[in-house]
């Protein structure tokens, strides 16, 4: 699959702060691309380089196989966006703010109708955007972004301000983009946002890319844990740490982590075996996977906060 | 190249619909209209007729073009400048109008163009008020007579050579309203420019005339006691207020949006 967006070992800092440090991004064309980060992640600076607002120290950015720096202009042709909070003139109609955006881009008037209708506001289109509640500023700034019909659309924290039912329809709507051919780079520090729509993940953390692929590729590079509830925790804790397995305790839980890097790392029923034959009673034994925000938590943790033993990685 | 310009123009025009800075191009030159005409009601030989009959339209055009090269558009160019700017820097707006396909020069020489227009837009109206009150000040002060014709080419001359003696204070704020978001900082530098400004405007006597070349006081050279070269004013306020501009343009061009 070609790609829609290539950053390649880009940095970018900010005076004596890095904001992004050797990112390289490959966006699939017509996938809803995720792009995951907590607060001050370097999200925010990354779409920026992307559409040309910032320009990056190091490295280079192409969109649609096409250097962004020299050909700036024509790409913009072809990309919505809408960054952070949508910004709007609130003296103005919603209809008119789409107006000022159909001018910019020299389209036809229809368009601003049609993305209206598409993100629900026809009906309040010739209301002064002050009166709007932050739910439906957040749709306007999704419609001026799908001004154009873009095939590369930059969406930040796209359901802010949201009600569930507007939430439900945005998540329908960006589902949907890629059938019609357009390519949504979703940046979040919500995983549960992106968790339901995007079909590619990245993960930024400190301004450095800690994971890109699938969600699949993210579950398989966890290793479950194994927790054990038995009779004697203290006994049991001592003969698997001197068995050389990494061990901790959760109350009266015994918590194992395997580790892959051994030659013979023990499963649930070696673990079982090996605490029945050293008289120990197991009462209970669950092998528990880390679900996504548990992975997306400790990818971008930050080192004086990690704890270490809950998970390894490969 | 002409239809990206056109294309920030168009939405330009669109942007300042309802706003105050469209309301001032009226309510400006309507202030110091009507300050004259309050004057003149009540001491109208020590304006108008001060140099006897035939002289009232242009003593009432001096007495009105005067505050309002000296103070009024000098201010009024800062106000301008600044919240036509302000209605992009509030909530941000460069970073959704700069991803838009329209080169950055486009987005500032379009700003500047509409302020532009609005400051000939209220010498127009003022011009209108001069008529206003040539027309209606015999009906109210007997004492006044307003002989015809009215001297159009002096009165436009005038007016058009404040408003083209601006442009380097306009180019100038134009930049600074555009270089920091913040509408005090404009502001600010408007009125320690327009203070400056009057302060030399009054002294140029003593420090000479070349004192008057500084940007806030140049539109004071068309109606000083003593006229000096407006020629030489135009040529110098345009010309580096063409410099400021394009100077203005290349560091909006650059810069970064935060």
């Amino acid at each position: 699959m070609a790609s829609a967006i290539r950053v390649e070992e880009v940095s970018k800092a900010y005076g004596a702060t890095i904001a992004v440090r050797d990112l390289s991004l490959t966006v699939p064309s017509q996938s809803v691309y995720g792009f995951l980060g907590p607060n001050g992640a370097g999200k925010s600076t990354t779409i920026r380089m992307i559409l040309g607002l910032q320009q990056p120290d190091r490295g280079l950015i192409s969109i649609f196989g096409q250097p962004l720096k020299e050909q700036r202009i024509a790409l913009l042709r072809r990309i919505g966006s809408l960054v952070e909070s949508p910004s709007l003139y609130t003296h103005l109609s919603g209809r008119e703010n789409l107006e000022i955006h159909r001018r910019l881009l020299g389209i036809a008037g229809r368009n601003i109708s049609e993305a209206l209708e598409t993100v629900g506001l026809l009906p309040v289109a010739d209301r002064r955007v002050r009166t709007y509640s932050s739910g439906m500023k957040q749709r306007l700034g999704l419609a001026q972004a799908l001004l154009g019909s873009p095939e590369l659309l930059l969406l930040d924290e796209p359901t802010n301000g949201l009600d569930p039912a507007g939430i439900h329809e945005v998540r329908t709507l960006i589902r949907e983009l890629p059938r019609r051919g357009v390519t949504v780079f979703l940046s979040s520090h919500l995983l549960a946002e992106i968790e339901q729509v995007a079909t590619h993940l990245a993960i930024i953390s400190r301004g450095e890319l800690k994971f890109e692929g699938t969600g699949q590729d993210l579950e398989a590079r966890s290793i479950p844990r194994i927790m054990v509830d038995v009779d004697q925790p203290e006994t049991a804790c001592a003969l698997l740490a001197a068995a050389g397995q990494k061990v901790t305790r959760e109350g009266d839980r015994i918590c194992i982590a395997p580790d892959r890097h051994r030659n013979d790392p023990w499963d649930s029923s070696r673990i079982n075996t090996f605490l029945v034959h050293a008289g120990i009673a197991v009462f209970r034994l669950v092998t528990q996977r880390p679900t996504l925000e548990e992975l997306f938590l400790k990818l971008t943790e930050s080192p004086d906060r990690a704890t270490t033993g809950e998970y390894a990685w490969r | 190249m002409a239809i990206t310009l056109f294309r920030a123009l168009h939405a330009e025009m669109l942007k300042v619909r309802g706003t105050l800075a469209l309301k001032m191009v009226v309510l400006f030159p309507l202030v110091i209209v009507a300050i004259e005409f309050f004057a003149v009601s009540q001491a109208p030989f020590s304006s108008v007729n001060m140099r006897g009959v035939h002289y009232e339209w242009t003593a009432l055009t001096l007495g009105i073009l005067r505050p309002w090269g000296l103070l009024m558009m000098p201010l009024f160019v800062a106000l301008e400048c600044s919240l036509v700017a302000g209605i992009d820097h509030s909530g941000n707006q460069w970073k959704s109008l700069l991803a838009r396909p329209v080169p950055r020069w486009s987005h500032y020489v379009a700003k500047l163009m509409v302020i532009v227009s609005m400051v000939a837009a209220s010498t127009v109206a003022l011009l209108c008020g001069i008529l206003l009150d040539g027309a209606v000040l015999p009906h109210i002060q007997s004492e006044v007579v307003f002989g015809f014709p009215v001297p159009w080419a002096v009165m436009c001359r005038q007016s058009t050579e404040i408003f083209a003696l601006a442009f380097l204070a306009l180019a100038i704020q134009h930049w600074v309203s555009l270089r920091w978001h913040s509408f005090s900082v404009a502001m600010g530098v408007g009125v320690v420019g327009t203070v400056f400004g009057v302060a030399i405007a009054a002294a140029a006597d003593q420090i000479g005339g070349w004192a008057l070349y500084f940007p806030w006081a140049l539109p004071t050279l068309v109606v000083d006691r003593e006229p000096h070269n407006v020629q030489a004013g135009l040529l110098f306020g345009c010309g580096l207020g063409l410099i400021v501009a394009v100077f203005g343009c290349l560091e909006f061009c650059k810069r970064e949006v935060v």
